[in-house]
């Protein structure tokens, strides 16, 4: 029929010219929620801390004695100096993070001492017992942005604990 | 077709840029942190609210841990020694020092109570780990 002389199509006409995607597109609609599934989109990072050693403490005293320390007791955050309480700021009891304002506070208390001695860039963080984990790395953060990278961790001695 | 190419490519890339790829033991929940550095390939220790992992090796309850009056976590330290002869024996294989591989990566839940990373801490320190790098999950 299709041969008749008055009718005649070209070569091209009669060849499909698609590309045939479905195999691939099969292929991607397994592949994609396989590798979605299998993606972790949390960003993992570190903070990197130094153990000291015994012997290593001994050697290295200061010449200028400063022993910066941010105890966290149940009610307040001490910042104190070679010992001296220079500032106390409220903590709200168990409390998983210092609140924004309390945030404010200390990281402007530790800046004015940061300012005070800037040659010192060590900071201890005395925790006690039962301070979570996350309250102690938001308290290494706000050292950190103050200027304070070297952070040594020591737990607080509690009678009867 | 476009659209799931792109996102082909998207996902594909997040897996090669993502470095060192390192995935906390199910049901731990790492503390969110500002902290920049990333990770690096080395020994993880895994607190979460039951167990110390080494690996994903069940080590030591933190029970145990909490109640103990020591500082030493004896299952933990005699772990840890066993970790320290294989560092370095490859190092010895490798002709590295074996100092180089001394780091260690915690990964605490963040409700963990802070005894339990000191008595950690201790243990390690007394094994000879003093490099030690906290996991936190980078807050956006």
């Amino acid at each position: 029929m299709s041969n008749r002389p008055g009718k005649r199509r070209s070569y091209r006409e009669g060849v499909n010219c698609d590309l045939e995607l479905r195999p691939l597109m099969n292929v991607f609609i397994v592949l994609i929620p396989m590798l979605l599934m299998s993606a972790v989109f949390m960003e993992i990072r570190t903070i990197e801390m130094t153990l000291p050693q015994a012997a290593e403490a001994a050697e290295n005293d200061p010449v200028e004695p400063f022993d910066l320390a941010i105890r966290i007791t149940p009610n307040v955050y001490v910042i104190g100096v070679n010992g001296v309480a220079m500032h106390s700021i409220a903590r709200m009891r168990d409390a998983a993070t210092p609140g924004p304002a309390t945030a404010a506070q200390i990281s402007a208390a530790l800046a004015g001492i940061v300012a005070a001695h800037p040659k010192h860039d060590e900071i201890r963080i005395v925790a006690e017992s039962k301070t979570r984990y996350q309250e102690i790395v938001a308290v290494m953060d706000l050292a950190r942005a103050a200027g304070l990278p070297r952070v040594a961790l020591e737990g607080a001695r509690i009678e009867g604990d | 077709m476009d659209i799931l190419t792109c996102l082909l490519f998207f996902v594909l890339k997040s897996f090669v840029a993502g470095g060192e790829a390192t995935v906390p033991p199910p049901g731990l929940d790492l503390p969110s942190s500002t902290a920049d550095s990333p990770m690096t390939n080395s020994l993880v220790i895994a607190i979460d609210d039951d167990a110390i992992l080494v690996g994903s090796e069940r080590i030591a309850s933190v029970h145990d841990a909490k109640v103990s009056g020591q500082m030493l976590i004896a299952p933990l330290a005699a772990r840890l020694k066993e970790a320290r002869d294989q560092m370095d024996d490859l190092a010895r294989q490798k002709g590295v020092a074996s100092s180089a591989a001394n780091v260690v990566t915690i990964q605490g839940d963040q409700n963990i109570e802070f005894r339990v990373l000191q008595k950690v801490m201790y243990t390690l320190n007394q094994g000879g780990f003093q490099d030690i790098a906290l996991a936190v999950i980078k807050k956006a």
